[in-house]
């Protein structure tokens, strides 16, 4: 008997829970649900926070602002999604902000999560526009309701080809020969993929090839097989500690290239990389994206954001933003949350709108990129190097703040 | 760089590293060797060995390689405490037992460690300073070499103690037979207690050893110990002259397969040797006499 009521209790609780929270869902007429999904637990727990950050902040400017007057000045609401960095939840998070009212969604920092995620929404019919996630693969499906304002690993592999032929150009010391060397989980190998097929086509010889396992204690061989290829540059795909041990051990074997260059290269932008190899972090270039630091408008929202949650306005944060940013102006124009003519609107976006594109790129609008449907065809990576202890944009000359140093200094001559 | 100094540099940094490989191996084999424990926890004990050097240069300033006084005397108590409370009560247990607890003590001190100090990696290795010499192409990483050299003096005089002394007799004793070694009168728990914690001290020396080239965070101990394991069942198990070669031979061949083959298959090359190892020599390369070999 005993078990039977608590039986009941549970039940009557379940039931008033899901009553309430349908009220809710009626009473906030006047609100537009988004929903974000990133890993907010676990390994990846401090992207997803930054993430959050980004989207926070760009909901409360815009609420500020008047909300989407189209609709009478309604307000966004963000709902939370937690991935803890895996497919499968993150598709099960979908699922559930979906059930909760979400009109649009946005994630989710890996590809393999937003791979998986982003087939619940177009199954759903639920726009989905992605804040991070690089892999190609994800918008080769042929699906109509996912988008991506950021490049594609393959993009960022050929834009490095170009920028070190540019560069080149622009020193008066062109690179002949390149040689790449990468971790060989699938991080590493996809953008090696992209940059040796983008190195054929663009005429650059590539004079090595090597890969590592990146929790390896010693890259002494593997250097050595480098010099013995004396490429003009080398082009590392790295994790932190590997790439710290990577650019220690082509120090301490005098390996000197013209240029070391970062293709996307996650281990070179994180703080300690340059806070653990000090003056040998010095010069190395990775090609990244970042705010615009030439925008006047950029460096106020980051200033603005800066002094709002003390922290740095980092990549993923200025994705979150723009994602965020992206979905109300296509809410704007829709002037109706109908999934149908959010649709329509984000398929004509065309942001030129400097306070909102804060990239380095014209501009925010969505086409065919080879076989990716929906991409960003102005999506943009620059070069950062680090010159005197920070990353300084440095080339194309427009988005740039500082002169490139190339060819860098000799190893013995720092 | 020419092909010689390639193939020349595969060579020195393989041995070199192999040198380290063969520290953590020495101990590992020794606690097998005497007790037949299959000690899971022995990464775990190079990881808080690393710390322990980490700390101690950010707190007191010390050189890294001198706090191998601190690290060494530390993990020889605390290989000495794990036995005698934990590891000595299961002695007679199954050994699946014997290895879910070193395994459950290896997952307890890497989470404890992962709350800690959370899982970011910390280094000793003071910015951009480079500390190298050369031989003609070839070059000479000195924290390597130190490492290498402080290794091998370490196993040869774990060595002597075992050949030489009335303490390394007795655990020599101990290893071969048990029964008989209590008949004459040896205090065969204390032998283990004192073989658990010269095991443990080793690897702590090795975790010193390696500070200045690596960096150490809470699951670091796996990057050596899969090796360690493979070094001592090649070596013989409980075999420490010859878990010492095999080491060196484990470090040439991931530095030489790194080198001709891919670096993806450098970890792979290991383990066929150890396989061919296993089908056609199972007693090891170097057959077992005792834990001095």
């Amino acid at each position: 008997m005993k078990e039977r009521f608590k039986f009941a209790t549970v039940i009557m609780g379940i039931l008033l829970v899901a009553v309430i929270s349908s009220f809710g869902a009626q009473a906030s007429a006047e609100e537009i649900k988004i929903g974000q999904i990133h890993p907010m637990t676990g390994a990846l727990a401090v992207i997803g926070q930054s993430a959050k950050r980004g989207h926070d902040f760009a909901i409360q400017e815009i609420n500020a602002s008047g909300g989407i007057k189209s609709m009478g000045g309604a307000k966004l609401v963000l709902l939370n999604g937690d991935t803890q960095g895996k497919p499968e939840i993150g598709m099960s998070e979908a699922e559930r902000l979906i059930r909760k009212g979400a009109k649009v969604l946005t994630g989710c920092y890996q590809s393999s999560v937003t791979f998986a995620a982003t087939q619940v929404a177009e199954k759903n019919q639920i726009p989905f526009v992605m804040s991070m996630a690089i892999a190609d693969k994800i918008l080769e499906r042929g699906f109509k309701y996912v988008f991506r304002s950021q490049y594609s690993s393959s993009m960022a592999a050929s834009k490095t080809i170009e920028y070190i032929q540019s560069l080149g150009k622009r020193t008066g010391k062109e690179a002949k020969s390149i040689a790449i060397i990468y971790e060989n989980t699938l991080f590493g190998k996809s953008t090696a993929d992209g940059l040796k097929k983008a190195a054929k086509a663009q005429g650059l010889k590539m004079v090595a090839d090597i890969s590592y396992p990146h929790k390896t204690a010693d890259l002494s061989s593997e250097v050595a097989k480098l010099k013995a290829a004396a490429p003009d540059v080398v082009i590392p795909i790295t994790y932190v500690t590997d790439g710290i041990l990577l650019i220690r051990t082509m120090a301490d074997m005098n390996l000197n290239v013209l240029a070391i260059v970062g293709s996307a290269n996650s281990g070179f932008t994180d703080p300690s990389f340059i806070k653990s190899l000090g003056g040998l972090a010095e010069y190395t270039y990775n090609v990244v994206p970042r705010y615009d630091a030439s925008n006047p408008d950029a460096v106020a929202t980051a200033k603005r954001f800066e002094e709002k949650f003390g922290v740095y306005f980092d990549l993923t944060s200025v994705y979150s933003y723009v994602a965020t940013y992206v979905i109300a102006d296509a809410l704007e124009r829709a002037g109706s949350a109908d999934s149908q003519k959010v649709l329509k609107a984000l398929v004509e976006t065309d942001i030129k709108d400097p306070k909102i594109n804060i990239l380095p790129q014209k501009g925010i609008k969505y086409g065919k990129v080879g076989k990716m449907e929906n991409q960003n065809i102005y999506a943009n990576v620059i070069v950062e190097q680090i010159i005197d202890g920070r990353l300084q944009p440095v080339h194309p000359e427009q988005y740039a703040t500082m002169a490139p140093v190339w060819p860098v200094k000799a190893w013995r001559d720092r | 760089m020419s092909f010689f100094s390639v193939v020349m540099q595969g060579i020195v940094s393989g041995l070199l590293m192999g040198g380290i490989y063969s520290l953590v191996a020495v101990g590992l084999s020794l606690i097998f060797g005497v007790m037949g424990i299959i000690n899971f926890a022995h990464g775990a004990l190079m990881m808080l060995a690393m710390y322990t050097t980490f700390w101690t240069v950010h707190f007191l300033g010390l050189n890294p390689y001198l706090t191998i006084v601190v690290t060494v005397p530390l993990l020889f108590v605390l290989g000495a405490l794990i036995e005698r409370y934990l590891i000595d009560p299961v002695l007679a247990s199954d050994e699946t037992i014997q290895i879910l607890l070193t395994l459950g003590i290896a997952i307890w001190i890497e989470n404890m460690a992962l709350v800690l100090w959370r899982p970011d990696f910390r280094s000793v290795v003071s910015g951009d300073k480079l500390s190298n010499f050369f031989i003609g192409e070839v070059m000479f990483n000195l924290p390597k070499l130190y490492g290498f050299l402080f290794a091998l003096a370490c196993v040869i005089s774990l060595n002597i103690f075992l050949r030489k002394t009335d303490l390394g007799l007795s655990i020599n004793a101990s290893s071969q037979d048990k029964d008989g070694a209590r008949l004459v009168g040896i205090n065969v728990k204390k032998i283990y207690l004192i073989a658990f914690g010269i095991g443990s001290a080793c690897v702590g020396a090795s975790g010193t050893l390696v500070m200045p080239f690596l960096y150490v965070y809470p699951e670091v101990g796996y990057m050596f110990v899969l090796n360690a394991f493979i070094i001592v069942v090649m070596g013989g198990m409980g075999n420490i002259m010859g878990a010492f070669f095999c080491g060196l031979i484990v470090g040439l061949t991931e530095s030489l397969g790194g080198l001709f083959l891919s670096g993806d298959l450098k970890q792979a090359v290991v383990f066929i040797i150890f396989i061919l190892v296993l089908l056609f020599r199972p007693q090891g390369l170097f057959a077992k006499r005792n834990a001095a070999g």
